[in-house]
């Protein structure tokens, strides 16, 4: 991948972490709690919850088995960095505050890779389509 | 190397004839450039040499600088670099599915997202290629998406 599409990506996955967050604040935080404080808060925990995505980087092309890994090193390091972040700017404290926040970045995570999936699983039947007709043309 | 053209009459073939003493690397190259301009590319299989359509290739892959041409059963090696074959296939039904691979699109049976973010295509012969997330709009346009 070259560093223009990293770039590119490290924007795109910002503002879907970024959304998520907020939708996610919506419904879990008391209203009075979001602030403008709040916002700059949940803008820096995107923005540190995108930075690991740094491990798919790689000059040649990765296998599959490499892609998992590097799926599960960089759900690991999202994890560290955010559930760091939170304690210290005391966002949480207690055991079972971390381990509420830690089960909320997992559903996070899983439900960024469903909804890429699902977006995919779209764009692979048009392919299909297209290929069909394709093939029809031919014979 | 001497040139000499022959002229001939409007109803006989045209016809390249290559007069040499040995077949060296220097004359496949050239063998390879006159046959790539019709669709035929040189593949190595051990010692034997073969002339092989473009329309049989079900994809070409890079592997330690080596590029390898995939047909249906076969795998032969090829001269040419990766971005030369994609300069040849441009205006062919051929995308670049990945840094290190070339796929001929009316060789595909069907694509699948795969659970790693990428695409995977499954050629007519049951064969798997990945396809980089990248290289997906380029295989939606050649397809009129």
């Amino acid at each position: 991948m070259k560093i223009l599409d990293l770039i590119r990506q490290f924007i795109k996955e910002y503002f879907i972490i970024f959304g998520l967050l907020i939708i996610g604040s919506v419904l879990i935080v008391p209203a009075e709690t979001i602030n403008r404080d709040y916002i700059l808060l949940t803008m820096t925990f995107a923005a540190l919850g995108d930075l690991p995505s740094i491990v798919f980087w790689s000059k040649s092309e990765l296998t599959e088995e490499s892609r998992h890994w590097r799926s599960i090193i960089h759900f690991v390091l999202l994890e560290a960095v955010i559930l760091s972040y939170a304690g210290v700017t005391g966002f949480v404290n207690k055991i079972e505050e971390f381990a509420f926040f830690a089960l909320q970045i997992l559903i996070i995570y899983l439900l960024v890779r469903f909804i890429t999936w699902r977006g995919d699983l779209a764009t692979a039947n048009k392919i299909n389509k297209k290929l069909k007709n394709f093939k029809n043309i031919d014979s | 190397m001497k040139i000499s053209i022959e002229n001939i009459t409007a109803h006989e073939e045209e016809e390249v004839i290559i007069r040499c003493y040995e077949v060296n690397d220097e004359i496949l190259e050239l063998m390879n450039k006159l046959k790539t301009e019709r669709n035929i590319l040189i593949g190595y299989n051990g010692d034997s040499i073969y002339q092989l359509n473009l329309s049989s290739v079900y994809y070409f892959e890079s592997v330690d600088n080596k590029v390898f041409i995939y047909c249906r059963n076969e795998i032969y090696e090829c001269k040419q670099k990766l971005y030369e074959l994609e300069q040849i296939c441009d205006h062919r039904r051929f995308f670049r599915a990945s840094k290190s691979t070339i796929v001929n699109i009316s060789k595909i049976s069907h694509v699948k997202p795969s659970l790693s973010g990428r695409f995977e295509t499954t050629m007519e012969n049951g064969e798997k290629v990945l396809v980089s997330r990248q290289y997906v709009p380029m295989l939606k346009s050649k397809l009129g998406l």
